[in-house]
This record gives C-alpha cells, structure tokens and sequence, in this order.
C-alpha cells in the first residue's frame, strides 16, 4: 500500500480500524477491542495485525498519530493515539456509501429476504 | 515472564518495525493479559491466548518483512515512490550476485557443492524410499488385500501356508471377505518351442483375479465353472503373451504343450501387471485353476500347509471383525479336525509381506542422509556468515551511501536464491544419477527396486529445502549485520567483524557441530566396514572356488528310482568333462540363504529337544550325492562320506556335522547311532549315521553353523537338485558344457542357473557390501564437507587474528608457540563436537544392530578409530591457515591498519 487509492475497496482491518476511530483518537488496544466487539467477534486483529495495519494506514495518509493533549487518558504520555485524517474520514464515508450501494442492491434483488 | 517472552518473540519482526512499534505491541499484550484476567482463568484460556499471539505472529511477521523489502522506509535516505520492487532491479540484481559469485569462485564453487550434494543425496534417498515403501502396491485398493493363513503368537510377523481343506472350509464358511483364493507356485517346462523352456506356473483359486483386483488385459479369468470342472485353462502374463506367443492377437483358444499336459489359454494379463512378489518370489509366467493341482492325496491332507491365502476384505469390513471371525472358525476347526493341532488363522496386510523388514533396511540410510544434508546446510551457513562478515564493510559502505536497509536485505536475498538455484539444480541432477545408481548397485533384498523412479514428490523436498536455505541464510548475514554498528564497520570491518566474541561462539559453535555430526555419520559407516570386513575373512568351512552349477529338474518318471539314476547319469557325464576334477549333487546350494528341516527320533539317547515336545528335536538337512564332500572340501572328521553302494535297497544311512554331534551325543559315539524320521519325514525307516563331517555355513556366511544332515539322494530323492563340478581355472565355458552334458542324458530337461558358486557367495554379501559402501559414501561426503566448513570458517577467523599474531610475535613469541596457540584455539571446538558425537552416536548407532556383525553397534574400537581419524583430519584441515595466519611478517600486518 504505498498512497490510499480512492478506487480500490478497503479490506475489513482498514474498515473498521476507520469506524473504530470515527469517534475519536483511540490506542492501539483500545481499536483492537473495538473492532472485535462491533464485528461481534469475527474480526480480531492481534497486535502484530494491528500495528502493521495501522503502520500502513498512517503511511497512506488515512490517519495520523493524536497530539497527547487531545486525549484525556491516564496513560496518554506512555500510549500512542491516533486519530482520523481528513482523507481518513473520506475514506470512511466513500466506502460506507459503497456498502450501502451493495446493500440495496442485494435488498433489491430479495438476497436478504426481507427486503 | 509472559511479557518477557512476548518481548524475544518480537525480535522476528524486521528491525525496523520492531523500533516504531516494539513498545506498541508489548503495551498491547499487557492490556490483553489484564483484559482476560477478571474473566474466567486457567491454562485453557491462556492458551487460547498464546494461540490468538502466535497466530497473528505467523500472520504478520512475514507481511511486515515483505513491506520492509519492497518498500523503503519514509526515515531513509531514499525518496518516496521508488520503494515498489520493480522487475528491472530484479534483473540488476541477479546481474550483480552473478558477478559478485564469479569473482569468489572457489566461494561459489563450495558452497553450491555443498548445497547440491546435500540435496541430492537426500531426495535421492527419499525418492527410493518412496517408491519401494511408500508407494502401495500397483493394486486397487491394496489396503483391503490381506494375506491369510495361520498364525502363531510366538513370531507374530509370520503367516503359515494352508491346507487345501482348511483353505475349502474357511473360503465357505468366512463372510468377511469379497474374494478369497490361495495358490501354488511351481515350476513347469513349456514343450512347444525348439528348446523346453522352464517357467513358474501360479495354481490360483477361483477368485484369484477377484483378490488382486487386477482382471486380464484380453480374455477372462479362471471362473468358478473352469474351477470346479477342473478345465485345463491357463491366464498369460504379458511377458509370455508377447515371448512365447510372439504377441499373436488370436491367443485365446490356443493350446500348448506342458510337461504337466496341454492347458487353453482363455486371457492375458496387462503389460503392467506384476505378481505380489512376496508370495510368488519372481514372476509367474501364467495361471491355472488351483483344482488341477495333480497330487490328490496332498490336497486331502488337512495338517501340512503348502498353499498361500490371499483375500480381499468385503467394503466397509475392517480387519478386526474379520480377525473375529478367523478367532471363531479356528476354533471350530479345532474341535472338528483335532489333526491339526494348535492351528490358528489370521490375516495380515499384503504390503507387509512384501516389503519385509524394510523400514530396518532404510533407516539407517535415512538417518545417514539426514545427517550429511544437516552438515551441508550448517556448512553453507558458515560459508555465508564468514562472506557476510567479510562484505560488512562494503554493506556499510552501501548504506552510507543511501541504500535503504530493505534495498540491502533485498540483495542479500537474491544473492542467496541465486546460489540455492544452483545448488537445487546441482541437487536434482545428482538426484537422477543417485537413483539410477542406486537401481544399478541393488544389493538384491530390496523388493520392488526395479520400480523406483525419481518423485516429482523428492524434487519439490530438493526445491523446498533451497527455498528455505536461500531465505534463511540470506536473512542471517542481515541481522549478523546488525550487531555492529554501521560505524564499526566503516572504522575497520576487518577487526569489528572476526574479533567479537559473539561471533566466535557462533562459530564454535558450527564447527562442533559439524564436527559430531560428521562423528556419527562416521561412525556409523566405520561399523558397517568393520562388519563387512570381518564378513569377508569368515571361514565358511567348505572351498567355493573352482566349483560351478547348474539346476535340474528331475523328470517325473513315477518312480523314484529312475529319479535318482537320471542325476547319478548327470552326474557321471559332468564328471566326464575334460578338466572338471570332482562332480556330485545337492538340492541345497551353500550359502543360499534357504533351508530344509527334518524331525530325527535318535534310538536310546537323551537329547534336547523342542519345548512343545511334539515334533521332538528339529534339524536342518540336505540331500546330496557321493563325492559331495569332495567336490566343496568338506572334510570327513570320522567314519566314512556316502558311497555308490548307498543305495535305494541298503540300508538307509546318514552322515552328520559336528555341530549336530555336540548338540545331540556330547562325548558319546554318533557313528552307528540310529534314528527315525516319523510319519511324516522324508523317508520311512531306520537310518544310522556313518559318518561325521566338519561344519560348514551352508546357510549364509554370517550366521553360525547349526545341526545339520546329509542324506544321500539315493535313498531320499528329491524333484529338484543342482549339479554341481569342480575345475580348477576353468572359465565360464565349463557352464555350457554342464548344460551340454544334461542334454546329452535327456533332452526334455532344460538345465537353469548356470553359476559359479562364487557368484552365490559375492551374491549373499551384496547386500552387507551395498550398505557398508553406500554409507561409507556418504560418510566420506559428509566428513570433506565438515573438513570444508572447519578449513573455510577458520581460515577466516585466523586471519582477523593476524594482527594480534603480529604484535604478539613483534613482541618476542616464537611462531611455533603461535601455532601452538592457533591450533589449541581451533581444536576446542572440534573436541567439544566430538565428544558431542560420541554421546549421540552411542545410542544412534543402535539402529544398526541387524547390521552388524561380529561386534557390538558401539564396537570400541570403531569409536576409537573413528574419534582419532576425525580429530586428525580436522587437524589438518586447520594446519594450513594456522600457518598461513602465523607467517605474516609483524611489521606488514602493522601496517595494513
């Protein structure tokens, strides 16, 4: 991954290391536990997954680390944060909005079933 | 703790991502281990925990190496967008390592040497492996063929023959199986062609095609109707098709002329079909329905054994119910034929049989490989380390001059592949002419030899074993590169590099191992030698040389009279020859390998006897006629050898060893001793021994002689005997005119085997010498690596040591006393390693046990040998750059700083 491509779909890591962050700037824990509780479970990102996602993510300009005043921890001297880049952001609305296209899609096609 | 550990796990990530994101990763682990705590505990949930780290260990490492390759860091000195790895540099650097091995050929040339012979040597053996014991039988689904008979459990690895009634009752009363048959070999003479040619007949049950799952090619197979008609129908092999039948496409209904009366061939067999060789011992040429089997009164007999079962296990029937049943219809045998005595049937999976002992024969092969390929890759290893420490300087250089630390692992990457290319080439060559050797030197006890191809399977083990070769030992010089800075290396690479300690244990450490895997090897291949040498000077109590044979079969005339006239006519003509000095017969051949048994009753002695007690006492015996004695020098010790007034109407005599003597009579008197065969012997009646004669090993050279006797063909004939001449300095024409001379008596009796006994002897080593020099080969391979790898690292580490050898000798030491110094430093190792040898080869040389002979597998003296040859050698092999590392003049070396 060398600069984010606009075109390309995210994999599930990246998307959801976005949507952790969303909110606001999180540790690298913090995202981890996050992810694997919004994916329920399925997507658990272990430490060395985790920081190489987020090594690549930062170096494709998708988020930044957070200056420590932004964060209210205890432990802010000691942890890195990151927050989201304005071109994270992008990101994180352009796929969702890819997502939603591929929902209704299928939803018009009856593939859920309760369309 | 757990931290800590997590903490060396780390240490596989690329050092870059290591130091942006060690902390990270640490400070995660802590935050996961406390996260888990408040919930439920114990070792199921922390291994979950480890599970869930390791996992994502093997998944991340390797990503993050590769990022660290392809992409240059955004902190070097490299700008952005010329980190993507682009096929242009690939090919530059290709181009470089190319260049770079052309300038260190003898560098280049060692180590793909190493890497090549390693490889080689190991899918050589692994493609033998698998395809003699690896690879099934070329049946379908052979894992439901069993072979059936009775069974004992004091030699559980054995299957007995069956009786026909026993074979008829169990075939009936059995449901466990598709298909049930057994069958007889044996010989026949094809009378149709202008010279009778001798082939081996199969007598099969009905359901012979059924068991193997192999049905003829053209035709049919024997049937039930064909069975029970007794029809003299007959099923070619292909061989015989195309030989003897000239390939003629209208074969089916064609009859032919046998010795044993005209058969019709109704099929022919596929061109790949081959006979299970552990029932049939070579190839049959046809068969024919069990039920023609010509002796009525044998198959009527329920005791004696003589028929080889054979089954095929009904879908979805597993061995242990059919096992069950057997259990149950035994016993019901057992009640209702008291005859048969303890009889017990079970089955046992056909490849077994005929693979044998096999696993016995190939490990110590194995382990031997296993070995050299180990000594390879440890001698690569060095070589490489020893090249990276020499190129740290120009690494250094390269980094300084911005090379991004991805772009110079990448080239060390590539530098590596390229030489494990070349080795994994040098290895597969090697693999084709290992194989086709080892098919050429077949010792002659490994089944299916004839079948062994190189394995797509040993050359993808030859690719895998140079992948890894070339990322492990691409990547080593990367972090060996690391543990000095980059300004050490620009200081001075030279003295940074030999002198650290670090350094010096690793390559200690090498060399001692290399020095006790060589041991081992070396070791192993000295007892093989040792054994095949003593092997060699056995004295086998009889005088092989000068004395040739030929076998017979002795016509079926009715009587045996006219048998036994048939080889004393044989036997004269033979001796009639011009230059053949003794002539005579037997129908075992010495050193053969195969043995007949009688059950003698001696008259009014104690003796030992057999624990059962049923059958009495148990002795080998042999069917000779006069001048046997004479012809192999086997000297008459008392009374007298067989004479020609032995004969069918005296009485019955018997000559016997030594070893018989001492075990049966002790210090009594054997000659005039008489004895009874029992009902089922050989012969009926009295017979009384006359004579004594020295033991020979008439079995196989290494094993001790044991009770023996002879009888005379006269009184005992056989179907079967070999015709043996003595002549001194004849060549191998005295052969065809032994085949002339049986012609002569009867034309219809081809005679086979045409042999000198010596060729019987260097036949019953073959298999002792293939493994004492296939060893011995890969042991020599292996210690001129290991002496490559002690000569090549410590030439390196002596000549860092110059420098200080300067000073030491500017300052008064004299260079004997260097030496000295040089040499104690570089032995440590090599004693560390073999004392290390020794420790490992005392148990390991145990897998040798059934081969060796004479000696114990931790034989002294062979250790001993062994142990000082190594330390010599290693010696040696460190003389040369010791001196050359003591020559140099101080004030020179003073100077290079």
């Amino acid at each position: 991954m060398g600069r984010h491509d606009p075109d390309k779909p995210l994999t599930p890591a990246v998307y959801h290391t976005l949507l952790a962050l969303a909110e606001g700037p999180l540790h690298g824990y913090a995202i981890s536990k996050d992810v694997e509780e919004a994916t329920e479970g399925q997507l658990r990102m272990g430490p060395g997954t985790l920081y190489g996602t987020l090594q690549r993510m930062q170096k494709a300009g998708l988020l930044e680390e957070a200056p420590a005043e932004e964060t209210d921890a205890v432990h802010a001297g000691r942890r890195r944060y990151y927050r989201l880049t304005a071109e994270g952001r992008e990101a994180l609305a352009r796929e969702t909005a890819r997502l939603e296209r591929a929902v209704r899609l299928a939803r018009s096609r009856a593939v859920l079933g309760n369309g | 703790m757990a931290t800590r550990i997590y903490r060396v796990l780390l240490l596989a990530y690329p050092r870059a991502f290591r130091e942006a994101h060690g902390d990270d990763l640490v400070r995660w682990f802590e935050d996961a281990r406390r996260d888990g705590r408040g919930s439920r505990r114990g070792a199921g949930r922390e291994l979950a925990f480890w599970g869930r780290i390791l996992t994502d260990l093997a998944r991340s490492v390797p990503r993050e190496h590769w990022t660290a390759i392809t992409m240059t860091p955004s902190h070097t000195t490299m700008g952005r967008g010329e980190g993507r790895m682009k096929l242009r540099d690939l090919g530059a650097e290709v181009r470089i390592a190319l260049r770079g091995y052309a300038r260190r050929p003898l560098f280049t040339l060692l180590a793909v040497m190493t890497l090549g012979i390693g490889i080689g040597a190991a899918s050589t053996i692994y493609s033998v492996v698998d395809s003699v014991l690896l690879n099934p039988l070329p049946y379908p689904e052979v894992d439901r063929v069993y072979r059936i008979g009775g069974v004992s459990e004091e030699s559980p690895d054995r299957i007995y023959a069956m009786s026909y009634p026993n074979f008829i009752t169990l075939q009936e009363q059995t449901t466990s199986f598709e298909a049930f048959t057994a069958s007889r070999v044996t010989r026949i003479t094809l009378l149709d062609g202008d010279v009778p040619e001798s082939h081996l007949m199969a007598m099969v049950g009905d359901e012979f095609f059924a068991a193997i799952g192999v049905q003829p090619a053209m035709g049919r197979g024997v049937s039930r109707e064909d069975y029970d008609a007794q029809a003299s129908v007959a099923v070619l092999s292909h061989d015989l098709w195309t030989v003897y039948f000239g390939g003629d496409p209208d074969v089916l209904g064609r009859s032919f002329t046998t010795s044993g009366g005209p058969f019709t061939v109704i099929g022919v067999m596929p061109e790949d079909f081959i006979p299970p060789a552990g029932i049939y011992q070579g190839g049959s040429s046809f068969w024919v329905p069990l039920s023609l089997w010509p002796d009525t009164e044998m198959m009527g007999r329920r005791r004696s054994g003589w028929l080889a079962g054979m089954v095929r296990l009904a879908p979805g029937v597993t061995p242990e119910v059919a096992r069950a049943e057997l259990d149950a219809l035994s016993a019901g045998i057992r009640e209702s034929y008291p005859e048969v005595g303890e009889r017990h049937f079970g089955i046992h999976p056909l490849i077994d049989h005929t693979v044998g002992s096999i696993d016995e024969t190939f490990l110590p092969l194995i382990g031997a490989v296993a070995l050299l390929l180990l000594i390879a890759c440890v001698n690569v290893a060095n070589l490489l380390l020893v090249r990276a420490s020499e190129r740290a300087r120009e690494l250094g250089v390269r980094a300084a001059i911005g090379a991004g630390r991805g772009r110079i692992v990448r080239q060390l990457v590539v530098e590596s592949s390229v030489l494990a290319a070349g080795g994994v080439l040098l290895g597969i060559a090697l693999t084709y002419l290992g194989t086709d050797l080892f098919v050429a030197l077949n010792p002659g006890d490994v089944p299916r030899l004839d079948e062994v191809a190189v394995q797509g399977s040993a050359l993808l083990l030859a690719g895998a074993i140079g992948a890894i070769t070339a990322l492990v030992f691409g990547l080593a010089p990367a972090l060996l590169s690391q543990t000095g800075s980059l300004n050490d290396q620009l200081r001075g690479g030279s003295r940074a590099a030999g002198g650290g300690r670090r350094t010096g244990r690793l390559w200690g450490g090498l060399i001692a191992v290399e020095a006790a895997l060589a041991l081992v090897l070396v070791v192993g291949a000295g007892l093989l030698i040792n054994s095949f040498a003593r092997m060699t000077r056995v004295e086998p109590g009889f005088e092989l040389s000068d004395v040739y044979s030929v076998a017979v079969s002795i016509p079926d005339d009715g009587d045996a009279v006219s048998g036994h006239a048939f080889v004393q006519e044989v036997v004269r003509t033979v001796r009639d020859i011009p230059g053949v000095t003794a002539a005579s017969a037997t129908n075992v051949l010495p050193l053969s390998g195969s043995a007949s048994y009688q059950g003698p009753h001696f008259d009014g002695i104690e003796y030992p006897r057999d624990e059962d007690g049923s059958d009495g006492y148990s002795t080998r015996y042999q069917r000779v006629t006069p001048g046997y004695f004479e012809t192999l020098e086997i000297p008459v010790l008392r009374g007298r050898a067989f004479d020609d007034g032995d004969d069918a109407n005296s009485p019955r005599v018997a000559v016997v060893n030594e070893a018989l003597v001492r075990d049966v009579f002790g210090d009594l008197d054997p000659i005039g001793a008489t004895f009874t065969l029992g009902p089922n012997g050989l012969a009926q009646g009295q017979f009384s021994i006359v004579g004594v004669v020295a033991d020979a090993r008439s079995y196989s050279l290494t094993e001790a002689p044991v009770p023996e006797m002879y009888f005379t063909h006269a009184q005992t004939t056989s179907g079967f005997m070999y015709i043996l001449a003595e002549s001194p300095n004849a060549d191998r024409s005295i052969l065809e005119a032994m085949r002339s001379a049986v012609a002569a008596v009867r034309g219809d009796v081809p005679p086979r085997l045409p042999r000198s006994l010596e060729e019987y002897r260097s036949t019953s080593i073959a298999g002792p010498r293939f493994y004492a020099s296939l060893l011995g080969a890969l042991a020599a391979i292996a210690l001129a690596l290991a002496l490559v790898g002690v000569y090549g690292t410590l030439s390196y580490v002596f000549e860092r040591r110059a420098r200080e050898m300067g000073l030491r000798k500017a300052l008064g030491a004299t260079r004997e006393s260097l030496l000295r110094y040089m040499l104690a430093r570089g032995m440590r190792p090599v004693l560390v390693g073999v004392a290390l040898g020794i420790l490992i080869a005392l148990p390991a040389t145990r897998i040798l046990e059934s081969f060796v002979f004479e000696i114990e597998p931790t034989d002294p003296a062979t250790i001993a040998v062994t142990t000082i040859a190594i330390l010599g050698a290693a010696l040696l092999a460190m003389l040369i750059p010791a001196r050359r590392a003591t020559s140099r003049d101080p004030m020179q070396v003073l100077r290079e700083e």
